[in-house]
């Protein structure tokens, strides 16, 4: 399933005037420039379809590809997916040609098909482990504490006295594409270090969450309220990496 | 660096977080740290795309509704009584769905908006569905229509 062939690769090129069709598959999305920019993205995605020729000279990589959001004028990939795709729409009762349809007015007629990277990788991603004791203290400097200029308190290290240390943070930095989830990239985080340290029978981890409390990632709470939408949509990229580890030996 | 900015060219945004508790040992973190490095992560959209009514009428099912055009569909979906509603919300939604739009648009809360547009329509033209759901800001209207091709892509994403 991770096989490149017949999926849609995002090729923007440097020079957005420049949209060339490249033998065989490509359609260049073109934006009308009658709505605000509210509406519409304002990069131009030249779409190709991967062919086995481009598999051959490993053109493209998984970070190329990308997956339609449903709207009027888009391509969907050639592969199974785009079968799914063809089968959820129409199991709602709806399919690219009624979404296709010209609509003179109304919300219908804003909607703009486009789309997106199915892989992000952060960028400049740096992380440390901090040892603390007392769970309010500040780890990491903040805007507004910089602005007032209070000092940085209990600038914890990593060579801590260790007797004194026993809480672990963790403090990540790391740069998004624009439109990409922070959120999505903490619960890959986390949820793959929960089921690596699962395997491994960790009992540490159990006794320690006893002191609830604090004992949440901010991220976590937030993403505690409603998470229906979220797992009926979605699956853990551990999964993934194990169903891509299979698919290359093949 | 002299023109302002439009919207649109965000090229992206840069993240500083801090976890605490952290329950996993270090060796664990860092493995995890170092795999999502090589590995990226699926580019879903969070769950802030889809409104705060999540599988019971969120944004996307009223997204869905607006791609089926069925107006009526849509705007009974944004009065549907939720578990989290307040008791004079509910108030609100159990005159529109009793069908008393009068009442209804006298119970809603000062920060129902995009309800109030919707009531003031329907209070002229009870049939007028369509024009009821137009009546609401364009920018909620779209909010809905992609937390519905959102919902799809997150949908497609994990199939591939």
């Amino acid at each position: 399933m991770v096989s490149l062939t017949s999926n849609l690769i995002d090729q923007i090129s440097p020079d957005e005037e420049d949209i060339e069709a490249e033998g065989g598959a490509i359609d260049s999305v073109k934006e009308d420039n009658d709505d605000s920019p509210v509406d519409n993205p304002t990069e131009e995605i030249d779409v190709h379809v991967v062919t086995e020729e481009d598999l051959a000279v490993s053109r493209y990589s998984i970070r190329d590809v990308i997956l339609p959001l449903i709207g009027k004028n888009v391509t969907l990939p050639e592969h199974q997916t785009g079968e799914f795709i063809k089968s959820l729409l129409l199991e709602k009762g709806l399919s690219l040609e009624t979404i296709n349809r010209v609509e003179k007015s109304g919300v219908k007629s804003r909607v703009r098909g486009h789309y997106r990277r199915v892989i992000e990788f952060p960028a400049e991603f740096t992380y440390r482990l901090v040892n603390y004791t007392d769970p309010n203290e500040t780890i990491q400097q903040t805007e507004i504490n910089t602005l007032n200029l209070q000092p940085q308190e209990g600038s914890v290290k990593e060579s801590s006295n260790p007797s004194e240390a026993t809480r672990l943070g963790l403090v990540i930095e790391f740069n998004l594409s624009a439109g990409s989830y922070a959120t999505m990239l903490l619960r890959e985080l986390m949820k793959e270090a929960t089921d690596t340290s699962y395997h491994a029978g960790l009992t540490a981890a159990t006794a320690a969450s006893v002191s609830a409390g604090s004992a949440r990632t901010e991220k976590r709470k937030e993403s505690e309220i409603d998470e229906s939408v979220e797992n009926e949509s979605t699956a853990s990229a551990s999964k993934r990496a194990r169903e891509s580890e299979c698919q290359e030996k093949n | 660096m002299s023109d302002p900015i439009a919207l649109g060219q965000l090229t992206g945004n840069r993240f500083e977080i801090v976890l605490r508790e952290v329950q996993s040992d270090p060796a664990t973190v860092q493995a995890a740290c170092e795999g999502l490095k090589s590995t990226g992560y699926m580019n879903y959209f969070g769950l802030q795309r889809f409104g705060r009514g999540g599988s019971e009428s969120g944004s996307h099912l009223i997204g869905l509704q607006i791609f089926q055009s069925n107006w009526k569909g849509a705007v009974d979906l944004m009065f549907k009584s939720l578990a989290a509603d307040r008791p004079d919300v509910l108030q609100a939604k159990a005159a529109y769905q009793q069908g008393d739009y009068v009442t209804a648009k006298n119970l809603l809360l000062p920060s129902m908006y995009s309800e109030m547009k919707v009531l003031e329509r329907l209070v002229s033209d009870p049939r007028d569905y369509h024009g009821a759901f137009h009546a609401i800001p364009r920018s909620t209207q779209l909010i809905c229509a992609h937390a519905f091709q959102s919902f799809i892509f997150n949908l497609a994403a994990t199939h591939r």
